[in-house]
Order: C-alpha cells, then sequence, then structure tokens
C-alpha cells in the first residue's frame, strides 16, 4: 500500500539527509527516536525542527508574482466530482463553539510568604 | 453491539496509558477489542482486559516493527474489513495519526483527527476537536464508516472495567509497496526516572524567566519535590535549556494534567494551547500582567528564584 502516487514516504521528520537515491530521517515518537530510510521518489513531511524557515526577499516575493498559475480542472486530473467537495465528504463539522473561558483565581504579591501560602493552595488541593 | 478497535502501543513495561484511555473512551461505542502488533504477552492481554478489552487481535509479523506505519495500516484494514468496526480508535501521535490515515483512505471511511472526546448518537460516530489554539470546541460527525478516530493523549482519563478477552493471532501478508520505509534504528527514549509528560498527573514546567540552563534547574527540583513531570516553554526548548520532548504547546506537547504549575511563562496562546486544560493551573511570574495569570486558580507574583527553591522547603516539611 504505497501512497496513491506510488512514492514511498516518510513523515514526522525532525532531521532529514539525502544521500543519492535515498532520504534518510530522525523522527521521534513519545517513547523512542528512529531513524528511518526511504528510496526515492518519496514524499516526506517534517516537524518544525528540521531547520530554520528561510524567509523570502522583497526581489523573491516581486519574482513570485510573474510565474505562471496552471488551473486545472477534475477533468485534467481524471477526479470523479461525486469523490470531491460536498458530496464526497466523508465527514462534517456539526457544531462549533467557544471553549468555556477560564476565570482567574486567587493571585498574590511575594512578600516573602509566596511560597508558604503557594504551598497551602497546593496541599488544600491535595497535590502535597 | 458491534467491535470497536482499539489500537493498542505497548512499550516493554506494557501497555501506554494512552491506549487505556482509548479502551475507556472505546466502551461507549461498542465492544473494545485491542490491536497488538508484536507480542501479545500475558501481562499485556490481561492489561487491556482490565480496561475492557473483549478481544485481542494479536499481529505478530516482524514487518509491523521493521518498517513505518504502512504494515499496521495494511493489517488493521484487514482485520476491519473481516470484523466490521463501528470505529476504529487510535492515538494521535506521529505514528498513530500516519496509521490511522493510510487506514481511512483504504477503507474509504471518514476521519476525524485530534479528538478530545468521541460518542455514538444512532449509527453515527461524532468526535469533538479543540481547535483554534484551543478556542473553539468543533464537534464533526463521521458520514462514512467506520469512523477512524484519533484521541489526543490525556483528553480522557482512564477507567478500569474488567472484561475478559480471547487473544486471536492475525496472519498479515505484508504487500512489497508497504515496505518501502525501512526503521534502520530505534532507540527507546531514555528513563529520566520523573513520570513522562504525557502522562503526568503533575507538571511544573519552566519558562524564559528561569533565566538559563542552569536556572532551568530550579523547575527539575519543584517536580522532583512534588512527584511531578517536567515541562517547558518553546523558548526554553528552543535555546536547549531542556530537551525538546519536555516543550509544551501548540508545537509541542498537549498535556491536562490535575496540577501544571508554570513559573517564568508569559502565557503565549500557542503555549496556552497546549495546557489550557488542566485542572488546576498555578503561576509563579514576576511579572502581574502576564497573561498565564488570567487562567490561573491561584498565582504569585514574585521571583521563581526565590519563590520555588522556598516551595521545595515548604514542601519538605509538610511531607516531614
Ligand atoms: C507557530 C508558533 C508555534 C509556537 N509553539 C509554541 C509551543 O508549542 N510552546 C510554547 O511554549 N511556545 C510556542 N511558541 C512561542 C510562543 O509564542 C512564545 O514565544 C513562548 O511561549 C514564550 O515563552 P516564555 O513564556 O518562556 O517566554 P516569554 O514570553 O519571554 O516570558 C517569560 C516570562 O518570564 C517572566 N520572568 C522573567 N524572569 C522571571 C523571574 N525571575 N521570576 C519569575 N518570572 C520571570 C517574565 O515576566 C515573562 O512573563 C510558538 C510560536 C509560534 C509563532
Amino acid at each position: 500500500m504505497p501512497t496513491g502516487s506510488g512514492a514511498n514516504q516518510a513523515t514526522f521528520a525532525g532531521e532529514l539527509s539525502v544521500d543519492g537515491s535515498t532520504v534518510s530521517i530522525r523522527r521521534d515518537t513519545d517513547v523512542a527516536s528512529e531513524r528511518v530510510s526511504v528510496s526515492l521518489p518519496a514524499v516526506v513531511s517534517v516537524t518544525d525542527q528540521t531547520g530554520e524557515a528561510r524567509y523570502p526577499a522583497f526581489k523573491a516575493i516581486m519574482g513570485a508574482k510573474k510565474k505562471p498559475i496552471q488551473t486545472m480542472s477534475l477533468a485534467d486530473l481524471g477526479v470523479d466530482a461525486a469523490q470531491v467537495g460536498w458530496s464526497g465528504a466523508s465527514s462534517k463539522v456539526v457544531d462549533v463553539s467557544p471553549t468555556p473561558a477560564r476565570t482567574a483565581g486567587t493571585i498574590v504579591n511575594d512578600d516573602g510568604t509566596g511560597a508558604a501560602q503557594l504551598a497551602d493552595f497546593l496541599a488544600g488541593r491535595g497535590f502535597i | 453491539m458491534s467491535e470497536v478497535l482499539v489500537l493498542a502501543e505497548t512499550t516493554a513495561a506494557g501497555v501506554r496509558k494512552p491506549t487505556l484511555e482509548l479502551l475507556t473512551a472505546a466502551r461507549a461505542l461498542g465492544e473494545p477489542a485491542a490491536v497488538v502488533f508484536g507480542d501479545a504477552s500475558d501481562q499485556v492481554v490481561s492489561q487491556l482486559a482490565e480496561y475492557g478489552a473483549t478481544k485481542v487481535y494479536a499481529v505478530g509479523a516482524p514487518e509491523m516493527q521493521e518498517f513505518l506505519s504502512l504494515p499496521k495500516a495494511e493489517a488493521v484494514v484487514q482485520i476491519a474489513q473481516a470484523s466490521n468496526p463501528v470505529a476504529i480508535l487510535v492515538t494521535s501521535g506521529p505514528e498513530g495519526k500516519d496509521v490511522a490515515a493510510r487506514v481511512a483512505v483504504r477503507l474509504n471511511a471518514g476521519i476525524i483527527p485530534d479528538a478530545t472526546t468521541v460518542s455514538l448518537d444512532g449509527d453515527t460516530v461524532s468526535a469533538v476537536q479543540t481547535v483554534f489554539a484551543g478556542r473553539f470546541q468543533a464537534t464533526s460527525q463521521v458520514l462514512r464508516g467506520p469512523a477512524v478516530v484519533t484521541m489526543r493523549p490525556n483528553a480522557t482519563s482512564a477507567e478500569a472495567a474488567p472484561a475478559s478477552a480471547g487473544v486471536e493471532s492475525v496472519d498479515v501478508s505484508v504487500s512489497d509497496g508497504a515496505k518501502g520505509a525501512k526503521v534502520d534504528s530505534r532507540e527507546p527514549k531514555v528513563s529520566t526516572g520523573r513520570p513522562e509528560l504525557t502522562d503526568a498527573a503533575m507538571v511544573v514546567a519552566g519558562g524564559r524567566g528561569v533565566g538559563s540552563e542552569e536556572g532551568f534547574g530550579v523547575i527539575e527540583k519543584t517536580a522532583d519535590a512534588l512527584g511531578a513531570a517536567v515541562g517547558a516553554s518553546r523558548t526554553v526548548t528552543d535555546q536547549h535549556w531542556a530537551p525538546h520532548e519536555l516543550q509544551v504547546g501548540q508545537t509541542g506537547k498537549t498535556v491536562a494534567p490535575s496540577l501544571y504549575l508554570a513559573a517564568g511563562i508569559s502565557g503565549a496562546i500557542q503555549h496556552r494551547a497546549g495546557m489550557q486544560s488542566s485542572k488546576t493551573i498555578v503561576v509563579v511570574n514576576k511579572d502581574a500582567k502576564a497573561p498565564l495569570f488570567q487562567i490561573a486558580d491561584f498565582g504569585v507574583v514574585g521571583d521563581l528564584h526565590a519563590v520555588l527553591p522556598a516551595l521545595v522547603d515548604e514542601v519538605a516539611k509538610r511531607k516531614g
């Protein structure tokens, strides 16, 4: 079961390097740090750990405006209209509501007794 | 009642807590059946049964460990096609999301990622997601089942409901196409002896206010005094004052412990996104205007380098 394009996939790369036709990544899960290699062509997704973003300079932004934009229809892509949009959706959002606001509690100024007051609060809630 | 497949995550220490949360959530939808990749030891099976699994599918094929995600997805698809579950629950994490996405595509089923709760109304599965950095709750229905839902760790609490689970071995023939991403090595995270951040009942987190890598030590000492896990803001992890895996927030871990004690953290929206569902929030910050005070149950305006060491002494005194 490769991706639809037939390419390999390696996801959540925190570190990435390419050697010839092989892409190697480091991938951190909750329980382990994994090294994974895939051969090209591959779809690779990265996390914000892979590196600093390079922001385009003004000249490049202006240059981008002149790049040709190609418009494709569903037919061009060979996609059946019933598979996409509302008719193709496999889930729908039925409600969106604001998260109930939290209200601020007791705030004390540390006059030297801040830690003791905090310890009282924590003990009162069973944390100590 | 239909089956609900729960993809179990196990380590050498047994079943991970997020899996027990999934089993708890699954019981509201149908009969939980766990899928175990690798060794379904007696310990693992009895732990799964304790949290309500009525069946355990054991997938022993070595490909499950040797390659990334896709062999697991093929195994789950095969099991789902035979057992016709109402839903497939997966833990939100790099691997879970990968597997869930593949499974949904292959079954032509609806997927809801990063859910906090899941429910069943008639035959329709709905799930709630916390969106826009925690500001809104979105409820969605799955229109084509089985509903594939990935659930955030810590969003629900794990409650035992003992059942008895039979084990069914599943033979999977993994396709060549699923063997594209080879796992060359897998290093288990070294244990710090502290609770794991996403599992912990208490978290003590430090921000830029700690001042330096050495300064971060006061956060660790406070955490150890309370028996809490350690967390950090992104500023701290970006400066390498603490390892990246301790980052809490939109681009780090989402936690919802009983107690979240934040010191020297201003309370940027991206940080709040990862901790605002905590039951009790305590803030120590020298700036009374720090936004995190607005959601604090208790706050101390003061220097964390004075307040926290004094707190450690207070805790020691009270614990005797
Ligand atoms: C796309 C994106 C994603 C992001 N993801 C995350 C994320 O996942 N997690 C995250 O945390 N951030 C994230 N951020 C960064 C976020 O916007 C903030 O910059 C960051 O959380 C600030 O960290 P801080 O609170 O430690 O530092 P600051 O905002 O600098 O706050 C430091 C606080 O310490 C206090 N302080 C200073 N000295 C002391 C002292 N001696 N005693 C007590 N208090 C003191 C100050 O009053 C101040 O309130 C993200 C940003 C972006 C743009």
